[in-house]
């Protein structure tokens, strides 16, 4: 299952709409680089073609994929350590009372990777990233650079819009590019990243989500109550929470590690955050950076020498 | 140290800037990983005290540090697991709720050249840049050092209102309740670096607000990089005085070269 972004796989049959193929085939272009930006990238010998974009809209259905509180606790609803096919348990937590499982008392907990909303994500920008090489593409560009990006809920929390923004620039000279080239990068950045001979091969991203089913004792700690069983310390660690914070982290960057083959991931950008989308408290995790290649042996710099300025 | 290892970038992550990767490439370092610690600790609510918060306030220290060396342990361990000698440029995010306190760290692995490290490594919140000088004045960093105190802020004593009335008079309680738990927020960071065997702590930053919930509480929290000499002794940096001989007037405004990210 794809969850990972920076693929070009995918996705369904929406074409790039009529008015792109009308404006990109006008003689002038675009280009959201500042001033200065667009003068470094002349500098390097890029010469800027015109505004690219990609875009989707994506609706997904949580509720395929919600885990239940039944009378019977905390359901396990699929085979092996796949959940309905949406779901993929990190983790079991066991209830330390000895007491069956009942709707009031939930004796086991679960940390679940929501896979289902992951695939989401994944396919809403792969379809986007997709759209934008074809804009790309359609100019005869080698690479798109300042690329931006964009993703919020567009009409409730179950549609959400994906959008890439960049600038397709022409490097003269050179022959036409096998694959069109991508990166977050402009300006001097990008210049540097080129002096210390590294290349952008294109944008990654990973989104990944956990969502937590907590056993009796998380729910106790988490609300601040004081375990009527007393075998439960209400201070300390909430185990199961600190895992869910933890693992959605560290699987949106295996996730972007697993589209890296053997290429680096610079300038990441991990962003965080929580909701209740599927009545449960769900951690979701988004890195994205640009995916580098070293395409030549450089020296390291000299070690800096420190100056004080006097004015 | 071998300079044709550096160009291994395999299936590298990092969140540092190219200027910071530069920087660390010329001390012939290596970005490995980023890495990530984050812990959740619950405040219990204390007995029949009305609002359900106050008096919690020494759990709430307890909570606090229970979350950080909770996350500080976990970086470490993804740390190890990735092969770095420590982390760099930790992003360092502590929220206090109701009845839970969330330490989130955040920061790219490194190490010299092609060497995977075995033993303990370092977590630092400082950026590369500092890190490099940190490193060629001679000293190393340890760990990330923490301290919180938390306070209920009281009510003035019928003296002082009375008093107040007439004058400006300086409310002692309100003085003595809140120097004493800025105090042993430091303390508490301190005895925490001096735990790691450290000599010092660098770059200490530190916050005191009232929490969201219950403005009558105020959370003081401190926390730095604690360090200690990794040779005989300090070495000085010898900074070049440079003057700048560019006019300021007639200076070409760059800011936007500087790029849109990274």
């Amino acid at each position: 299952m794809p969850s990972a972004f920076g693929s070009e796989a995918s996705s369904q049959g929406v074409d790039i709409p009529e008015a792109a193929g009308r404006r990109l085939a006008a003689k002038s272009f675009s280009s959201g680089l500042s001033v200065a930006d667009f003068a470094a990238c002349l500098h390097m010998g890029m010469r800027p073609v015109g505004l690219v974009q990609g875009f989707c809209a994506m609706g997904w259905n949580p509720g395929y994929y919600l885990p239940s509180q039944t009378a019977y606790g905390n359901q396990w609803q699929g085979w092996g350590s796949s959940w309905s096919g949406w779901g993929n348990a990190l983790d079991t937590y066991y209830c330390p009372h000895r007491i069956v499982q009942s709707a009031e008392h939930a004796s086991r907990g679960f940390n679940v990777e929501a896979t289902g909303i992951e695939s989401a994500w994944a396919e809403g920008y792969n379809a986007t990233y997709r759209r934008l090489l074809e804009e790309a593409a359609a100019l005869g560009a080698h690479g798109i650079i300042g690329i931006t990006d964009a993703t919020k809920a567009l009409i409730g929390p179950r549609v959400r819009e994906f959008h890439l923004l960049g600038t397709a620039v022409v490097m003269d000279g050179q022959p036409p590019p096998e694959r069109v080239w991508s990166t977050y990068l402009a300006g001097s950045k990008l210049g540097k990243l080129y002096e210390a001979g590294l290349a952008p091969v294109s944008v990654v991203g990973a989104f990944a989500a956990v969502t937590v089913l907590p056993v009796c004792v998380t729910e106790i700690q988490e609300q601040g109550r004081w375990d009527t069983y007393g075998v439960v310390s209400p201070y300390g660690e909430i185990t199961q929470l600190s895992d869910a914070h933890t693992a959605a982290r560290r699987l949106a960057r295996d996730h972007v590690k697993a589209t890296l083959d053997g290429a680096a991931l610079h300038g990441a950008d991990l962003e965080v955050s929580e909701d209740n989308l599927v009545g449960r408290t769900t951690i979701s995790a988004i890195l994205r950076g640009t995916k580098v290649r070293r395409v030549r042996d450089v020296d390291p710099l000299p070690p800096p020498v420190p100056t004080v300025r006097l004015s | 140290m071998s300079n044709t290892k550096r160009s291994d970038l395999h299936q590298v992550t990092s969140d540092l800037t190219i200027d910071e990767t530069l920087l660390l490439h010329s001390m012939d370092w290596e970005p490995v990983d980023i890495v990530v610690g984050a812990s959740v600790a619950a405040i219990p609510t204390m007995g029949f005290s009305g609002s359900g918060w106050a008096g919690a306030t020494d759990q709430s220290s307890q909570a606090f540090g229970s979350a950080v060396s909770s996350a500080v342990a976990r970086i470490r361990d993804d740390c190890a697991r990735a092969g770095g000698a420590g982390v760099v440029g930790v992003g360092v995010d502590f929220q206090v709720y109701r009845h839970t306190v969330q330490a989130v760290l955040v920061g790219t692995a490194v190490r010299p050249a092609g060497l995977s490290h075995r033993g303990q490594p370092f977590v630092s919140d400082l950026s590369v840049r500092d890190f490099i000088l940190l490193h060629n004045a001679g000293w190393m960093p340890l760990g990330l050092a923490f301290g919180a105190s938390f306070v209920q802020v009281p009510y003035r004593s019928i003296g002082t209102v009375f008093k107040q009335m007439a004058a400006n008079t300086e409310m002692t309680n309100l003085t003595e309740a809140m120097y004493q738990a800025r105090e042993q927020g430091m303390e508490r960071l301190q005895s925490a670096a001096i735990g790691m065997g450290a000599s010092g702590v660098v770059a200490v930053q530190y916050s005191d607000r009232p929490l969201p919930f219950a403005s009558h509480v105020i959370g003081f929290t401190a926390w730095g990089t604690a360090v200690r000499l990794s040779g005989d002794g300090h070495r000085y940096i010898k900074p070049r005085v440079v003057v700048s001989v560019d006019d300021p007037t007639t200076l070409f405004d760059l800011q936007g070269a500087l790029g849109t990210r990274g």
